[in-house]
């Protein structure tokens, strides 16, 4: 941040030989994916924390209570090693099918160690507000204040359909939650994501509980926890930008050698692509084309 | 069988809870008024979680909210200066202080012109600020009819299931869920897309044969929170009692849309998630006269209030206040061992 003071921001685009942004690049991108992909949306946060050189309604993107279904070890078949090759020489669409479609794995769980959630994926069942084991929530000097309501008839029973004292433990599906944010890093000049997750019980996770669901290799690599630009008092786990320009720039040449386009303005629909590798079981979406054919 | 409905559920985000520490500390200091806030209800996009209220940066703060895609809700925060003061509030006085708020609105029409009326919650609140330890209570006050709200065919119908696909597009088209985006907090006007059939876009009545089928049929859109394929969200329940109240409905029957939005976003409907619902009114006197009749309604007994519930359980499902330890997240020491 303080390197941010002293460096003024990017106004000459360097895209095509850097495939890095500008903010008004970064703008630009951000209108074309909240066109395309619509679950994502311009916010202008704090206003105390604004950037001058983004519009105040367009400082950074967010989508939010985005489900996650199972952690990321728990991916049936996935290897870290075999994830997001950036190398290239895979053919033009290695990159989109290194490994399954996090929405399609999550439908076909249930071997071996992994808890069940058959049918989770078609439907119906979720993140209810009674999920168990979270005995932290009784603080002894306040039960006495459980509150007896009249009958309600009209109520559906909460927690409904899967959470039942009856059922062992690991049967509970542990429904997270993520707010996921796309701040511009002036100081490597490209796009930068960050996730914020509550439990099944909408507790925040801390950014350790994040890390499961980060692929093991880039947790380990790549996450770091810093304060949220746009958000005072958030720390956040976020994917470190230090290599995204390079990324971007393997991902660009890819597309160029199979014969397609890449305008600017679809920067950030592959930039989410890539960023799909790294958070392989939050289900945001991230199916939008890139590169015309 | 009697109609059921999905409880709603709280997010309080670390950005709201940094936020009002902030207003406590340099505010609001000794003061236990009640804050108003604004709760934002995202859209409804997923099977596996519901659409949830959450309070964040922007709830103190509404008017610089720069939310546009999501419904907002009018809440009441009362911060408690201490443990023994959030123990002990009169808890079921506050409820009925909102639910005759909302019961007001039902009666005189407000909430006719202005749905957000009825989505009015109360959130009590204590925080041990040197801790960052909160202890909170979300209600949203449901006022109960005198009979239950009945529906024929239970579960509902899918919206895919109850009509063929080119009404299911018109039906698509003509809820333009999509035209809440631009509204943000004025946006609360919308959070029931539209009220009664007479303000139905003709779109939509002409080609939704079953609708009409009987003559004059009350059909009531709203997007709907839930995520469980056979019950509606909570905040339906305030609006048929409103229904059963002000309209005069024929047979006491209203068909209502319950629209859910595709995870592609964009204000898509999902017409394999949506809802199409029949629902049976109890019989009520009209406590308040209709706008056709003398503008001026002849003194009478005030209607008394029904009673309310909404109390959000706990994470293991008891009625008691939840409780957040926002240490880890909040503590500059904490910050600081993270930030490797």
């Amino acid at each position: 941040q303080t390197v941010e003071t002293v460096t003024p921001p990017l106004t000459k685009s360097q895209f095509e030989e850097k495939r890095v942004l500008t903010p008004d690049e970064f703008v630009a991108a951000g209108d074309y994916l909240v066109h395309a992909c619509p679950t994502w949306s311009w916010e202008g946060g704090d206003p105390k924390k604004r950037r001058t050189y983004f519009p105040p309604n367009k400082q950074f993107l967010v989508t939010r209570n985005v489900p996650c279904l199972k952690r990321a070890t728990e991916l049936e078949g996935y290897n870290p090693n075999s994830e997001f090759d950036v190398g290239g020489g895979e053919g033009e669409d290695a990159w989109v099918a290194t490994h399954s479609n996090p929405a399609a794995a999550s439908g076909s769980a249930g071997k071996g160690e992994v808890p069940s959630i058959d049918g989770a994926g078609a439907g119906g069942s979720g993140g209810a507000g009674a999920a168990g084991g979270n005995k932290d929530d009784d603080i002894p000097d306040i039960t006495d204040l459980e509150l007896n309501e009249a009958d309600d008839e009209a109520a559906a029973p909460s927690g409904r359909p899967y959470l039942r004292a009856e059922e062992p433990a690991d049967n509970i599906m542990r429904t997270r939650t993520y707010d996921l944010y796309i701040t511009y890093d002036q100081y490597y000049q490209v796009p930068r994501f960050w996730l914020v997750g509550h439990d099944e019980s909408r507790k925040p996770l801390l950014p350790q509980q994040v890390m499961e669901d980060v692929s093991e290799e880039h947790a380990r690599k790549t996450i770091t926890v810093d304060p949220h630009p746009h958000l005072a008092g958030l720390s956040a786990a976020s994917i470190h930008p230090c290599r995204h320009a390079d990324v971007m720039k393997k991902l660009v040449d890819n597309l160029l050698e199979a014969g397609r386009e890449f305008k600017v303005e679809q920067y950030l629909v592959l930039f989410l692509k890539f960023i799909a590798s790294v958070v392989p079981t939050i289900q945001y979406d991230y199916t939008m084309s890139v590169g015309g054919e | 069988s009697d109609l059921q409905h999905a409880a709603l559920q709280s997010v309080l985000d670390v950005s709201f809870l940094a936020e009002l520490t902030d207003l406590k500390l340099n505010v609001l200091k000794l003061s236990e008024e009640p804050v108003e806030v604004v709760g934002y209800f995202s859209p409804n996009r997923y099977d596996s979680v519901p659409a949830r209220l959450t309070l964040d940066v922007s709830s103190l703060t509404p008017a610089a909210s720069s939310r546009l895609d999501c419904h907002a809700a009018p809440g009441r925060l009362v911060l408690y200066n201490t443990i023994e003061g959030f123990r002990g509030a009169d808890k079921p006085a506050l409820m009925r202080r909102v639910a005759a708020e909302v019961w007001a609105d039902i009666c005189s029409g407000a909430a006719e012109s202005e749905p957000w009326r009825l989505t009015r919650f109360l959130v009590l609140m204590h925080g041990d600020l040197k801790h960052y330890k909160f202890n909170y209570w979300f209600a949203f006050p449901a006022l109960k009819p005198p009979a239950p709200f009945t529906s024929p065919e239970l579960p509902p119908t899918r919206l895919a299931d109850a009509l063929p696909p080119a009404a299911v597009e018109a039906v698509s088209g003509a809820a333009g869920m999509g035209q809440r985006r631009t509204l943000g907090v004025r946006g609360m006007r919308q959070h029931v897309a539209m009220g009664r059939a007479r303000r139905t876009p003709h779109t939509l009545t002409r080609r939704l044969p079953p609708l009409r089928a009987g003559g004059r049929h009350v059909l009531v859109v709203v997007s709907d929170g839930s995520h469980l394929p056979d019950c509606p969200a909570w905040q339906l329940r305030n609006l048929l009692l409103m229904a059963a109240v002000r309209w005069r409905v024929p047979e006491l029957r209203v068909c209502v849309l319950c629209l859910r939005e595709s995870s592609r976003g964009g204000g898509r409907l999902d017409p394999h998630r949506s809802l199409l619902l029949h629902v049976c009114l109890p019989s009520l006197p009209s406590p308040a006269p209709t706008p056709s009749q003398a503008p001026v309604p002849p003194p009478q007994a005030p209607t008394p209030c029904p009673d309310a519930v909404g109390w959000e359980p706990d994470a293991a499902g008891a009625l008691r206040p939840r409780f957040l330890d926002l240490g880890p997240h909040l503590r500059p020491e904490a910050q600081a061992e993270q930030a490797v």
